[in-house]
């Protein structure tokens, strides 16, 4: 039989291109070369701490100021991570500054300190920095948390209670917290911690954020 | 009466594609053969009626080598110009019914006058 | 007129017709005409006279291409185009290192060719090359050689090693691996390395004893443990 070769039409030629554009597209989204998602993001940040699985639990646009983007909080079995998601055309969707906590069943909770860039505000001709703390409550006799932020050059002091209402829980029921504190105008050096209350009203060690590794009081 | 999909250039293609591949100067003479020379289309016009069945997807070409050597487009219908096809004969049997019906029953009336 | 004519006027009225579509038409015209020709010549027309008469059934030119240029849709060929350039934009991308194409290259080289990112002085420190491959988590441990020596008094071991995501696409984790003597125990020690997102090369130097037959390198993460045991080979005074 005579070989024949197939004359497409536009049409077919056109759902090719598209075919071959869509896996290429999927092929990267899926090697992590080219994020079509967050939830893609998340997975290599898991991977690259080697956390075992976790999930977005809460989520908000950047700061003023911050290059665009989402900030988002994700908790597992072993971490919480807080991230800032980023998208462009030319990237895709990849992480910015991102903060892991690990959580350790022998400890009340387990929390960090994660700090974006800061912006310049031109008003106040000062720096302008957004703190957070986040993390994981373990010890379920931990009714609230309490965080000192202590600016000790600059800014202000801030002291913030979490309790029942601002806990943010998983399917599992773990209780994860996220404290967005008040910006900090002209603050150059600070220290943070967090302090467990239970219900009898003693209080858990103290655990320091800053410096290389949180640390036990 | 209901507005004809396609035209009766197109009908007329498709009816001889279902029976077997042709090329585009195959068709002109088979059309005129099997037609006993009534439908003697203008051969340039051939092709827009194949380009237009092609896109609609009623027809797809290929190319194959003729027995000259060189290579020859051919036409091929495809299961939905099947489809199409089935559809626009009934409709023009039901359509050439009436109209006979309607010139059976004037033609009696004169013969009788 | 003539063929060639004929087949000028017709391609004249193709507006929305690509090169390629546009060569395919006249293809398609010029064998009609040439089979219509070559039917009338087999009947006896002499060839100028063969032509003129195929002409004249071949209709006018410019409503015959009026007609082929409508059947052509332009949604199509935009489509087309699109795609087109949003793929060779995506390879160009990643040619050009935005997707990490140099991570895959530090990844492969890890793999095929690993001693070619390492250190002369490091290569001299090994007395033995070895080629031991170790899963943990989502990683690649890589035992790629081992070394012996004996610096004021005291014996130690050196171990060169590197480690990669399995998946040549991925990122390598963090780079934890901890060392104990073959009594178990913590194996003390430093070193240094190099690493990318894709690898990480590590050379550890640690204080054994004179004729210790392996040390273990250990990893550990939520639960998991993984323990590989790294073989050493001692000049024979030490033995």
């Amino acid at each position: 039989m005579k070989k024949r070769k197939q004359l497409p039409t536009r049409c077919r030629r056109a759902l090719r291109w598209m075919a071959a554009l869509m896996v290429l597209v999927l092929a990267c989204h899926q090697l992590g070369a080219y994020c079509l998602t967050p939830e893609r993001v998340l997975r290599k940040l898991e991977q690259v701490r080697h956390t075992g699985e976790t999930e977005f639990l809460w989520r908000d646009d950047a700061p003023e100021g911050w290059d665009k983007g989402s900030l988002r909080l994700s908790g597992g079995d072993h971490v919480a991570i807080l991230c800032l998601y980023q998208f462009s055309w030319s990237g895709g969707w990849e992480a910015g500054s991102t903060d892991y906590t690990e959580r350790r069943a022998d400890q009340p909770f387990s929390a960090a300190h994660y700090q974006g860039w800061g912006r310049y505000d031109r008003d106040w001709e000062k720096n302008v920095d957004y703190h957070y703390v986040f993390g994981a409550v373990e010890d379920p006799g931990v009714m609230e948390l309490v965080i000192f932020f202590d600016a000790i050059e600059g800014g202000f002091d801030q002291t913030v209670r979490l309790t029942e209402a601002n806990w943010i829980r998983n399917d599992s029921g773990d209780r994860f917290f996220l404290c967005a504190l008040e910006p900090e105008v002209g603050n150059h050096s600070r220290a943070c911690s967090v302090v467990g209350c239970y219900a009898d009203g003693t209080m858990t060690k103290r655990l320091q954020l800053m410096g290389s590794e949180p640390r036990w009081e | 009466m209901k507005k004809q999909s396609i035209d009766h250039a197109q009908l007329l293609v498709l009816s001889l594609l279902a029976g077997e591949d042709m090329y585009g100067y195959q068709i002109i003479v088979e059309l005129a053969r099997r037609s006993d020379h009534t439908f003697e289309m203008k051969e340039g016009t051939l092709y827009p009626v194949l380009h237009g069945l092609e896109r609609a997807g009623a027809v797809e070409a290929y190319q194959q080598e003729a027995p000259t050597g060189r290579m020859r487009k051919y036409y091929h219908i495809t299961r939905k110009g099947t489809e199409l096809l089935k559809t626009e004969e009934e409709s023009w049997r039901s359509y050439s019914g009436a109209v006979n019906a309607v010139l059976r029953s004037s033609i009696g009336g004169l013969t009788l006058a | 007129m003539t063929r060639q004519t004929y087949t000028q006027q017709v391609l004249s009225c193709l507006r929305r017709l690509t090169e390629a579509e546009r060569s395919a038409v006249q293809a398609e015209l010029e064998a009609h005409m040439e089979d219509h020709m070559l039917a009338l010549m087999d009947l006896g027309y002499e060839e100028e006279l063969a032509e003129e008469r195929m002409l004249q059934h071949m209709g006018d030119p410019a409503e015959v291409g009026r007609e082929l240029d409508r059947q052509y849709s332009t949604f199509w060929l935009v489509v087309s185009r699109a795609a087109t350039v949003c793929l060779a934009l995506l390879a160009a991308l990643a040619l050009t290192g935005t997707f990490n194409t140099y991570y895959l290259f530090n990844s492969i080289r890890a793999r095929v060719a690993p001693w070619s990112d390492i250190q002369q002085e490091w290569e001299e420190a090994v007395n033995q090359q070895l080629d031991i491959r170790q899963p943990v988590g989502s990683d690649i441990l890589r035992i790629l050689g081992s070394g012996t020596k004996i610096e004021e008094d005291e014996a130690v071991a050196v171990v060169v090693y590197c480690q990669y995501d399995q998946s040549p696409f991925g990122l390598v984790s963090d780079r934890n691996i901890g060392w104990l003597d073959c009594r178990g125990e913590e194996a003390i020690g430093g070193g240094g390395g190099h690493s990318t997102s894709a690898a990480a090369y590590s050379r550890r130097e640690l204080v054994v004893q004179a004729g210790d037959p392996y040390v273990t390198a250990v990893w550990e993460r939520y639960g998991e443990r993984v323990e590989l045991q790294v073989p050493l080979e001692w000049e024979d005074a030490y033995e």
